[in-house]
């Protein structure tokens, strides 16, 4: 077991000759929340998509748990437990709620041809037990009456909590979550927020934030990173970042806008 | 068959429901048994185009397996190509008996589709046509081209029949009794597959493959399991093929052959299991109806696909259910 | 010494067949970039364009020229027809599209196949005598003919960097979404882009009538190349397209030097292969629409 969850080291991803993140090292702890937050276009949800194997870096290391999950591919990082949310809904628009979340457990399956293709073993669950599963896993996202509904017609809000919960379908010991909060209104951040805090505390997991929702970051982030032109500006607490006068210029603008 | 057909009907609770899709269900098995066993009793002619139906059935559902995990391939005559000229030459070549002769095609195709399918499926949609059109054209030109082994243009006449220990399939009531098993074989494959997690896992990396990968499904490792697969139906019906006609050449597996099993498939239905087998019986018997007039009938096969995307784009088999719907709502 | 006059007359012979084939790529290239869909009866739409200038010429006696002319707005009408009445429900649909396109070829090349027979005819030469250019000797007719290719290129390349349709074409095939957000309307660029694409096509076959024999079944092998060469220079760049194009019809020139044709073809997809092995994300950032 290594001392961090996820460390981050020299990344840096390079599109031709522009440099969308330079250099970025941090680490997250287990159990932690982290938010990385930055104006838009800072590199923010390349850092995700390199580091969730969607994109191969140009250069740095990830590394997860101690091992080294640079540039392998998405399936193979969330079968190492890392997971991740899309700034987009993104189901499987045709199945219903329990199907997609079904398919997100189709690896986990012990003995069955998914789960020896990719050479899972952590996290397995019985045949019989998928059902549970989806159960529970509904349970958590608080989404049981939706269950034989069709991915498609969801609101947009019940849309990205199905996602969360695909996310959650895979056991990740870490999630990457790509602005939960975007689109949602008072009473779903509100949720939101309860959910994370639920995720955190009561199922162990450690999450990873892209957020430009400040209210929510500043609330339930116990450390914030900061992204500006794709390189690190600031890390640490809230109230540190509240105060880094880099910060605020570069991003949160007033001082009472900070506050919100 | 029961499943399928009443797939789309609404829920009405009650007893009287489920007697009357038993009933359906009796009746469709027992309509299925007679029109499978009728050709024997029909004459050559019906028997002839009997077995050809069976063939393609397990090649189209070959193609539909590599089509439900994501991509489609343009050229699946290569496939049943390999398995025709392959077992052919194994047996000459190493005196091996017929079975073993097409067994060791089945994994020689096996490997070559590994291999191909390794390095195409990375590509997505688009690329991945053009190259298995490619590779299938390919194909066709090795075997025009290797006459010392393949006899070129000419092809391989006098191919000898399938034989299990002295058994030989060289009458036409037998071979269809091989070639039907064979083709419902197939059809209860795909059934089974796709209700296992591994063919749920191909219908996720079809549906969505960015989010099935995101969910644990390696997309490439599942695309390159199915092509594999998918091949090896394919070079089945390229083994049935050779040892049926007997005679086998590379004109045989020009792209006219992968376009009309891409026909078979659209026309019977993508979306259903039962497409490829109902596509294939309804189009095999076809050129007979447009005896000898063949520009006419391509130009059917041509608008058939395009009026069939268009207005039914499930195909023959989205039409049964849409009639099996209405008619268990009434 | 011997080595010279070879090398060049592949050169030559090279020049020609890659022409056509650039064109039939740009048309292709063209196609997809604008609809994202494979057109598979592209091969078709060049065998069009060959009876036309066979039909032009033969039964209505007009010289090469204008028949060419004639035949490349033939093939655009006809082609924005296709587009406007068969293939616009499908623009949002690439897959079922390219099968809609097959069916479209299968269409096409039985009409032809009615009209005209299988068997091949030939286009009475446009030039007789042959010229020597470097001490390689090519005929006439070949000369002509590469002549008006270079000219319907030029007129292509001032299309699509001059006038105003020409770039939207080419932002919408370039650059679709920037050419979205600029509110490039898609609308006239979908037939339009389609109609020159196979124009294009119509042109290459056109031309190549007089040199090689004209037959319903003439379009297959020239589709087989385009795909090649998209491949090879990537879908959605017409230079790229244009370039690969001519490489291409080098290449299988001085192939064809040492080897037999058919193994040429071979090595050549072979190549195609082994550049996707060592290219595979950058082929498949391309590669979804």
């Amino acid at each position: 077991m290594s001392a961090f969850l996820l460390e981050v080291d020299g990344l840096s991803k390079h599109f031709g000759g522009l440099a969308a993140v330079k250099d970025l090292s941090f680490q997250v702890s287990r159990g932690e929340i982290v938010g990385l937050i930055g104006p838009n276009g800072a590199g923010k949800t390349t850092a995700f998509n390199t580091i969730s194997g969607v994109l191969p870096p140009t250069q740095g290391r990830v590394l997860l748990d101690g091992r080294d999950i640079t540039g392998r591919r998405p399936s193979s990082i969330v079968s190492a437990g890392l997971a991740r949310t899309f700034q987009s809904t993104t189901t499987f628009a045709e199945e219903t709620v329990a199907t997609n979340i079904e398919h997100a457990l189709l690896s986990r399956i012990k003995g069955s041809a998914p789960q020896r293709l990719m050479r899972r073993t952590h996290g397995l669950l019985v045949p019989s037990d998928v059902a549970s599963e989806v159960d529970r896993i509904l349970e958590i996202v608080n989404m049981q009456a939706w269950r034989d509904v069709p991915a498609g017609t969801l609101a947009y809000g019940l849309q990205k909590k199905l996602g969360i919960a695909i996310g959650l379908a895979t056991k990740p010991a870490m999630l990457l979550m790509d602005e939960p909060a975007a689109g949602l209104n008072h009473e779903e951040c509100n949720e939101l927020t309860r959910l994370l805090r639920k995720l955190q505390k009561e199922y162990g997991l450690t999450l990873l934030l892209v957020e430009h929702h400040m209210a929510i970051v500043m609330e339930i982030c116990e450390r914030i990173v900061v992204l500006v032109h794709g390189e690190k500006i600031a890390e640490g607490s809230p109230a540190q970042i509240r105060a880094n006068p880099a910060v605020v210029q570069a991003y949160l603008g007033a001082p009472d806008y900070a506050h919100a | 068959m029961t499943t399928q057909l009443t797939a789309g009907a609404p829920s009405t609770p009650g007893a009287w429901r489920t007697s009357r899709s038993r009933g359906l269900a009796v009746a469709c098995a027992v309509a299925a048994a007679l029109a499978a066993a009728w050709p024997w009793a029909a004459g050559q002619f019906v028997l002839h185009l009997a077995i050809l139906a069976c063939i393609n059935i397990v090649i189209v559902n070959g193609l539909s397996l590599i089509d439900r995990c994501g991509q489609l391939s343009f050229g699946h005559s290569a496939p049943v190509a390999l398995g025709a000229y392959g077992s052919v030459l194994f047996s000459s070549a190493l005196g091996v008996g017929t079975v073993t002769a097409a067994a060791l095609s089945l994994v020689a195709g096996a490997l070559v589709a590994g291999v191909l399918g390794w390095v195409i499926l990375r590509l997505r949609g688009v690329y991945f046509v053009l190259v298995t059109f490619a590779f299938a054209e390919l194909v066709r030109l090795v075997l025009l081209d290797a006459g010392s082994i393949t006899g070129g243009a000419n092809g391989i006449a006098g191919i000898p029949p399938l034989s299990i220990g002295g058994f030989a399939f060289d009458t036409r009531e037998r071979f269809y009794a091989l070639a039907l098993a064979l083709a419902i074989a197939s059809v209860g494959f795909m059934v089974w597959l796709f209700s296992r997690p591994l063919g749920r896992a191909m219908t996720a990396v079809a549906a969505n493959p960015a989010l099935a990968e995101s969910t644990g499904l390696s997309v490439l490792r599942l695309q390159i399991v199915a092509y594999i697969a998918g091949s090896v139906l394919a070079s089945v019906g390229g083994v049935l093929t050779a040892r049926y006609i007997g005679f086998i050449s590379p004109e045989s597996f020009a792209t006219g052959a992968s376009v009309a099993f891409i026909t078979m498939l659209v026309i019977g239905g993508r979306k259903s299991l039962y497409g490829p087998m109902l596509g294939a019986l309804v189009l095999t018997p076809l050129p007979e109806f447009f005896r000898g007039a063949v520009q006419t009938q391509h130009i059917f096969y041509g608008a058939a696909l395009i009026l069939i995307l268009r207005f039914l784009p499930g195909g023959i088999a989205g039409v049964l259910n849409i009639k099996a719907a209405w008619r268990s709502a009434k | 010494m011997d080595w010279h006059l070879l090398i060049g007359q592949a050169t030559a012979n090279g020049l020609v067949v890659g022409l056509l084939y650039l064109l039939m790529a740009v048309g292709f290239t063209l196609v997809f970039g604008v609809m994202r869909m494979v057109n598979f009866a592209h091969g078709e739409f060049y065998m069009l364009g060959a009876f036309a200038a066979y039909f032009f010429t033969t039964k209505l006696a007009l010289p090469f020229l204008p028949a060419v002319a004639l035949s490349f707005a033939v093939a655009i009408v006809v082609g924005s027809l296709v587009e406007w009445f068969i293939l616009k429900p499908f623009r949002k649909d690439e897959l079922n599209g390219m099968i809609v396109t097959i069916g479209l070829a299968l269409i096409l090349q039985n009409i032809a196949l009615m009209m005209f027979g299988p068997d091949p005819v030939s286009m009475p030469s446009i030039a007789s005598g042959a010229t020597t250019i470097l001490g390689i000797t090519v005929a006439n007719s070949r000369v002509v003919v590469v002549g008006f290719a270079v000219v319907v290129l030029l007129l292509l390349y001032a299309f699509l960097r001059h006038s105003r349709a020409g770039r939207g074409l080419r932002a919408v095939v370039e650059d679709s979404e920037t050419a979205a957000i600029q509110g490039v309307r898609a609308r006239i660029y979908y037939p339009l882009g389609f109609g020159i694409g196979v124009g294009l096509a119509a042109i290459g076959g056109a031309l190549m009538a007089p040199l090689f024999s004209v037959s319903p079944f003439m379009g297959q092998t020239p589709l087989l190349k385009a795909f090649m060469v998209v491949i090879l220079g990537g879908l959605g760049s017409i230079p790229g397209a244009a370039l690969a194009g001519l490489c291409l019809g080098l290449l299988e020139s001085y192939s064809t030097l040492f080897l037999s044709s058919s193994t040429a073809d071979m090595l050549i997809f072979l190549l195609v292969m082994l550049g996707m092995l060592a290219f595979p994300r950058g082929l498949i950032g391309r590669g979804e629409a």
